[in-house]
């Protein structure tokens, strides 16, 4: 498996899992964390985000990917086009959750719904470009 | 669009050019070994400009290398 796609596996997967429990946490301690300051609240917005940093610094510190010389895989015309494709797609989906939040929900809410939909909206678009190249590695691609 | 898809015979002339590789002819056309693998799975269709250096270093003409199937 080329590093690039172990990558995306690992992003995805950390995706999933941090921000279904900082989510999880959020929704079944609703009370909890409305009454949280806003010092407290920020804490557990970076606990979540960092723990996502370090996951990410870490697997693309541990898997980058040598040929047999030691000198590290190079990039290709396949990889790019499988990125570029990748990025495509995730700008649409976060081009659309950016809508939402930035031109919609101040007029319909405020406050940490919107940086709560803001974090989704990147998590969607991130989903998408990781499992774009994962697809794009294990099933093929053909322009 | 017209349905169809590209196939190729890389694997049989790596075998003919005395069992070049997959890492040498990645490296020889400027591609990671991974690439020519999928490119023989059919797993993916290379630029037109690999494809000529691809055929340029099996010394066949493109259409002998590469193919067109619907």
């Amino acid at each position: 498996m080329l590093s690039r796609e172990r990558f995306a596996w690992v992003w995805l997967t950390a995706l999933a899992v941090v921000f279904g429990l900082y989510f999880a946490y959020i929704s079944l301690n609703a009370g909890a964390v409305a009454a949280m300051h806003m010092g407290q609240r920020i804490s557990l917005l970076a606990l979540a985000l960092g723990s996502l940093g370090v996951i990410a610094g870490l697997t693309a510190l541990l898997g980058r990917q040598r040929e047999e010389d030691g000198t590290p895989t190079p990039i290709d015309e396949r990889d790019r086009q499988i990125e570029a494709r990748a990025s495509v797609y995730a700008y649409y989906v976060l081009m659309a959750g950016i809508i939402v939040v930035g031109c919609v929900m101040p007029f319909t809410t405020g406050g940490w719904s919107i940086v709560h939909a803001a974090l989704l909206a990147i998590a969607a678009a991130e989903s998408v470009h990781s499992g774009l190249v994962i697809h794009g590695y294990r099933r093929g691609w053909h322009a | 669009m017209p349905e169809g898809r590209i196939s190729n015979q890389v694997r049989t002339l790596r075998f003919l050019a005395g069992e070049m590789t997959q890492a040498d002819l990645g490296r020889r056309v400027g591609v990671t070994r991974q690439t020519i693998a999928a490119i023989e799975a059919g797993k993916y269709s290379p630029t037109l400009e690999c494809a000529f250096r691809i055929a340029e270093v099996f010394g066949k003409p493109l259409e002998e290398v590469f193919r067109w199937e619907r």
